[in-house]
């Protein structure tokens, strides 16, 4: 490439004489051998970039997720050692999981223990009056474990089932608010009643009347007609 | 400008540079475009110096092998015909020296034998062409002639700017001289010539 400044230093007439002349090239052979060489050079060089590229890239793609893990892992253990362990404890979830309950009931009465216990019934079970008592003391518990480690789940009263009921020491015995709630219960528990009256337990009977009328104030009333009789004979 | 293919004009839409660093990189096909830019070019520019064809042979394949060779250190700032025939210079001056003939002096002497015997052994065309008449062949001689008298620093110059299309300051650049004495030189050498061609052309 020329500028306007190297004018004086060319000549138009000799560029085209030496344009029509300049026809010399190099033999073919000396073509083939240089372009081969070219070619040779190139295929025969390690590639340097890539390999090194892959080289830094591979690690990265495995040890990755393992930090990944390795870190999720410190983190929850960390947080675990950090929670108290009362709390840990008290976290219903944690101790013991809640037995689903089939109906948003109530607390019940759980069985005391055998100091506790006051003088049971012929059925095992514990007298209406003392189940009173005991459960007002553990009205805010609503499923806990007995100390005898057996867990109630707050069923619904089925008395028909006399001899299923009379097994396990659950009374129907409640706080008076629980009991104003209850009080379609009342017709299960006077079924009971019935129960223990044609079985000729009378004293059982009579205690689950009292209680009945405890819970219940027009208990009488509900009795049915069999039964009245028997209870005005029941003092409260 | 080269007769056969301008140095910096762009073939297949990239420049010289691009494609040496295209091969540098490892694209081989981007040689063959430059090998095919330049390859006349450079050969007419020993051709021309020594008037031996196998000793621009010799000359033409050292220098695309050191070319091949010094791929990784080209930098593109440098403009790719500057740096190719700077190498093309260097290795006529170490012929000359290793040959003895360490001299860019001037053959002044036009009837001097030893430079007779140099423009009868200029190389005509390597390949066969057809007759382009007397005047047209004679013409040709003619210029070979008067290039093979001039001095060899006047002869570089002119075949740096006919053959590799190189500037002033690129020519001074690469030759290691001021560009006011790369215009003498070249004043010269074209004077030289012209008169040449007029001689001829009174002949005829």
């Amino acid at each position: 490439m020329t500028s306007e400044l190297e004018s004086p230093v060319r000549d138009a007439a000799l560029d085209a004489a030496w344009r029509a002349h300049s026809l010399e090239e190099p033999p073919a052979h000396l073509d083939a051998a240089i372009r081969a060489a070219a070619h040779g050079a190139v295929a025969a060089e390690p590639r340097e970039v890539r390999p090194v590229a892959v080289k830094a890239t591979r690690p990265q793609r495995w040890w990755m997720p393992l930090a990944a893990a390795a870190m999720i892992s410190a983190v929850v253990i960390g947080v675990s050692r950090l929670v108290p362990q009362d709390q840990a404890e008290q976290a219903p979830g944690l101790a013991a999981p809640p037995i689903p309950s089939p109906a948003p009931a109530p607390p019940v009465a759980f069985a005391p223990s055998p100091a506790e216990r006051g003088p049971t019934t012929a059925l095992g079970g514990v007298a209406p009056s003392e189940a009173a008592a005991s459960d007002s003391a553990g009205a805010g518990q609503p499923s806990e474990s007995s100390e005898l480690g057996v867990t109630f789940a707050p069923e619904p009263p089925s008395l028909p089932q006399a001899g299923a009921s009379a097994a396990h020491t659950e009374t129907f015995a409640a706080s008076p608010n629980a009991r104003a709630a209850r009080t379609p219960d009342a017709e299960a528990w006077i079924a009971r009643i019935r129960t223990l009256y044609d079985e000729g337990k009378r004293t059982k009977a009579a205690k689950e009347l009292n209680a009945l009328r405890a819970a219940v104030p027009d208990a009488d009333r509900r009795l049915p007609p069999e039964l009245r009789a028997w209870a005005t004979t029941v003092e409260p | 400008m080269t007769a056969s293919a301008p140095a910096a004009e762009p073939v297949s839409g990239e420049t010289d540079e691009a494609l040496m660093q295209g091969y540098a990189a490892g694209r081989a096909s981007a040689f063959d475009a430059l090998y095919a830019r330049h390859k006349g070019g450079v050969y007419r520019y020993f051709l021309r110096h020594c008037g031996n064809a196998a000793i621009a042979d010799e000359l033409f394949q050292d220098v695309w092998m050191n070319a091949i060779r010094a791929r990784t250190r080209y930098v593109a700032a440098a403009k790719f015909t500057t740096w190719l025939y700077t190498l093309a210079h260097h290795r006529l001056v170490d012929y000359w020296r290793a040959s003895g003939q360490a001299k860019f002096a001037s053959i002044d002497d036009a009837g001097d034998a030893e430079t007779r015997e140099a423009v009868e052994a200029l190389a005509g065309p390597r390949r066969d062409e057809p007759e382009a008449g007397l005047a047209t062949r004679r013409l040709g001689e003619r210029l070979r002639a008067g290039l093979a008298t001039l001095p060899p620093v006047q002869r570089d110059a002119i075949l740096l700017q006919q053959e590799g299309g190189l500037s002033l300051a690129e020519i001074a650049e690469l030759t290691g001289v001021g560009v006011e004495t790369v215009k003498s030189r070249l004043r010269y050498a074209i004077g030289k010539l012209r008169g040449e061609l007029s001689s001829l052309h009174e002949e005829l």
